[in-house]
């Protein structure tokens, strides 16, 4: 299929297939997608900026849907949301300028060794906060609560300097200049990838802030709102979105996002937090392979089609145990459901 | 929330009704494509609109669609998610 603004020519059903993996796994762990989506779409020959530009148009439109679910759910923390914007919005202008900058002198290749580095600490800490999740349940013998066994967000929180924010469904109050000091370098990453921002707001959320693992991925997708539609308004202004492949997009992951969103509903806070950590490593494994294989480095080409086959297999079956996830979560509490109604009608 | 067909229809039509807008607004006049390349401001407040506007309008479709397939969409306490996934 042609795309007229873009000027390339890009199969139909990969457009499609991108969309809705990336609209399930961003409803899922709260993210955009952009680490997935961008060098897909620059792979079969979108520019980078109009891949990065689209994307970030589809993103918008995309966490609108994810938060209506979310916040039926009661994942969605209104104010941190909105307080979060101070910082990420200054943040992704920050981002944006300094990519222009790098585009003008033929360093933008770096961008992608840096989102090698951040990926990859973050999944990295997140592994290691897992298994001392698992010693911790298994020692103390918790069953059903999100345990998050770092001191980190009771110190955070102990930082009094005002305004102090009470956060309702965060359940924290913290500091206002913590949230803008924890958003800043968010926005200013997800400037710099052409990314929402949601695979290092999430863990931020959970790890500093204090947030349960539902309620950062609902709050998350509320901010990125505003962020993708920010960062997209710029590269639309410089005429790098391609509306037509936006919207296609966006129609199936509106179905994607429904089945991400609601399937957080069935599955525990640290299997999120599991999944999400797989999610980001195969996403910085990717962008180092697209480092390598730059012609600006090393030139190893066949190993851009090696990254674009492990961000998307990953992403693929991610998508499916997210699928299945659900599945069997609605048919549990179904049959749960149907239990109760024969009990009710036994004891009548 | 309860279902609601008549908000669900409409949603439904304004969404595919926007689509196919945008597609022959594209494919066929040409319009946006004459934005694009003539006034850059516009096509981007074309964009972000029409994202709001979609995003919004599937959204609530996709709510109506749950509540018609009968899926009570709800939190489920963390300890009843353990019991759900083992």
């Amino acid at each position: 299929m042609y795309f007229p603004f873009s000027g390339v020519e890009f199969p139909l059903w990969y457009l499609l297939l991108i969309g809705f993996t990336v609209g399930v796994c961003g409803g899922f762990f709260g993210f955009g997608g952009g680490f997935m989506v961008t060098p897909s779409l620059a792979i079969f020959g979108f520019p980078y900026a109009f891949a990065a530009g689209t994307d970030l148009q589809h993103i918008a439109g995309k966490s609108i849907i994810a938060t209506i679910r979310h916040r039926e759910l009661g994942n969605v923390d209104f104010k941190l949301g909105l307080l979060l914007l101070a910082g990420t919005v200054p943040g992704v202008e920050l981002g944006h300028t300094i990519v222009e900058y790098l585009k003008s002198i033929g360093k933008e290749v770096y961008m992608l060794l840096v989102c090698f580095i951040v990926l990859s600490c973050i999944s990295g800490y997140m592994l290691y906060e897992l298994s001392k999740v698992r010693r911790f349940i298994k020692e103390k013998g918790i069953i059903g609560k999100d345990v998050v066994p770092s001191k980190l967000p009771q110190r955070i929180q102990n930082i009094k300097v005002p305004p102090m924010i009470l956060l309702q469904a965060t359940k924290v109050t913290i500091s206002l200049w913590i949230i803008i000091a924890i958003a800043f370098p968010v926005g200013l990453l997800a400037g710099l990838l052409g990314a929402g921002g949601g695979f290092i707001m999430v863990p931020s959320l959970i790890y500093i802030i204090g947030a349960p693992t539902t309620v950062a991925v609902g709050t998350d997708l509320f901010q990125v709102m505003f962020t993708a539609a920010y960062g997209g308004l710029t590269y639309a202004l410089s005429g790098h979105v391609d509306i037509l492949a936006a919207i296609l997009m966006l129609a199936v992951a509106a179905v994607g996002a429904q089945i991400g969103s609601i399937a957080t509903a069935y599955v525990r806070g640290i299997s999120i937090r599991y999944l999400f950590s797989i999610m980001i490593f195969s996403a910085g494994l990717g962008a180092l392979l697209r480092f390598i294989a730059s012609p600006e480095t090393y030139g190893i080409a066949v190993l851009q089609n090696v990254a674009l086959v492990l961000v998307l297999g990953a992403a693929l079956i991610l998508c499916i145990v997210i699928i299945i996830y659900l599945a069997k979560g609605i048919t549990a509490a179904r049959e749960k459901q149907r239990k109760a109604e024969v009990k009710s009608q036994s004891t009548r | 929330m309860p279902f609601n067909s008549k908000g669900m229809i409409t949603a439904l039509s304004l969404a595919l009704a926007t689509i196919v807008a945008y597609w022959l607004a594209i494919t066929k006049v040409g319009v946006i494509e004459r934005l694009f390349s003539e006034n850059k401001l516009g096509y981007a407040v074309l964009c972000v609109s029409t994202m709001a506007i979609c995003g919004t309008l599937l959204g609530f479709f996709a709510d109506s669609i749950t509540n018609l397939l009968g899926w009570k969409i709800e939190r489920v306490e963390e300890a009843e998610v353990e019991r759900l996934e083992e």
